[in-house]
């Protein structure tokens, strides 16, 4: 059976282009199922202060440490040192020098800021760190990012766990175009047919997390997002047919009986 | 004995207590704590886990201890 090709970031391979976060789930059981289902080689994971209970997440003792890549991000940082710190941390922690930079600027839209994101970014990849950047979908800051030196840029399709989907194709289409390395649509997912039209679009990617882990069933979901993330990366590379407005018949227009 | 903060809360402890004795204490506190599965951090720099022991907590030192858990 044909599957898509394998995507390669900063020089490592992996064979899903599905990216998935191991937040909001109702159980380490349902998570670890919808994990598999989805397919993914990649999964997100925060760091975060040792709560009064001491021990670790219970989330994380379930997850298959040979078998899925741990991608730490810093999600909740809202400045450049402190997501520079948290990356440092999970350095740390065992997880490597790979992070998902996000520097939000808003704490209602969780929207990234953008001279935050650039500025720890730089600090990162000076520091050996390869850096899949958070962004917004905004193409120059996206150029930006990329120029910062970062492995992967990850504009959002609309703001995280909103649902919405990819809100300005424009946008990640321009990005796309301008970018050598690979994006990824990161944030907004909703439903199957959202990762569709990322792929179609071309990106190289989609990482999302509410998207399976709030659905009513996230292991049917899952499936779901890894058949969708294929449907869209062929529909891309066989080249969809042009819109038009008037129809084109399908069947031979003469010879029709009682022409 | 000296005040510092410890995950953004204030707290004595005991004089000459280093990063290693303060994780026991929140161990004794809270539960088992792997030290593979938490970093630390004093005055916002990382010390490292084989350090530990040698490395003694003063007054009005920030010490943040993290692990890992489920995100997006």
């Amino acid at each position: 059976m044909l599957s898509p090709e394998p995507l390669r970031i900063g020089g490592v391979t992996f064979r899903s282009r599905l990216i998935v976060g191991t937040g909001k789930y109702r159980e380490p059981e349902t998570m670890v199922a919808a994990l598999d289902a989805s397919g993914c080689d990649v999964v997100t994971v925060a760091i975060r202060r040792v709560g009064g209970e001491g021990a670790t997440d219970p989330v994380l003792s379930h997850l298959d440490r040979a078998r899925y890549r741990l991608l730490p991000n810093t999600a909740g940082c809202f400045d450049a040192a402190d997501a520079v710190r948290v990356a440092r941390l999970s350095r740390e922690l065992g997880l490597g020098d790979w992070v998902k930079l996000e520097v939000l600027g808003d704490r209602r839209t969780l929207l990234p800021d953008p001279i935050g994101t650039l500025e720890a970014c730089r600090t990162l990849v000076a520091e050996g760190f390869t850096v899949l950047a958070y962004t917004s979908d905004d193409p120059v800051m996206a150029l930006r990012l990329q120029e910062a030196g970062a492995a992967s840029v990850m504009p959002a399709g609309s703001p995280i766990g909103s649902g919405q989907g990819v809100l300005n194709p424009s946008a990640i289409r321009i990005i796309l175009e301008s970018l050598e390395v690979p994006v990824i649509v990161d944030a907004g997912v909703g439903t199957a047919s959202d990762v569709t039209i990322a792929m179609e679009l071309g990106a190289a990617g989609v990482l999302l997390n509410t998207g399976i882990a709030g659905a009513a069933d996230p292991v049917a979901m899952a499936h779901a997002m890894r058949h969708a993330l294929e449907a869209g990366w062929f529909a891309h590379r066989a080249g969809r047919i042009p819109r038009r407005l008037y129809a084109s018949a399908s069947s031979p227009l003469h010879g029709v009986v009682g022409e | 004995m000296p005040m510092i903060r410890v995950n953004g809360v204030a707290r004595e402890i005991p004089t000459g207590t280093t990063v290693e004795g303060l994780v026991s204490l929140l161990e004794a506190e809270g539960g088992p704590l792997d030290r593979r599965a938490i970093a630390v951090e004093v005055n916002r720099e990382i010390v490292p886990r084989s350090t530990y022991p040698a490395r003694p907590l003063a007054m009005s030192d920030e010490v943040e201890i993290v692990t890992i858990v489920g995100g997006g």
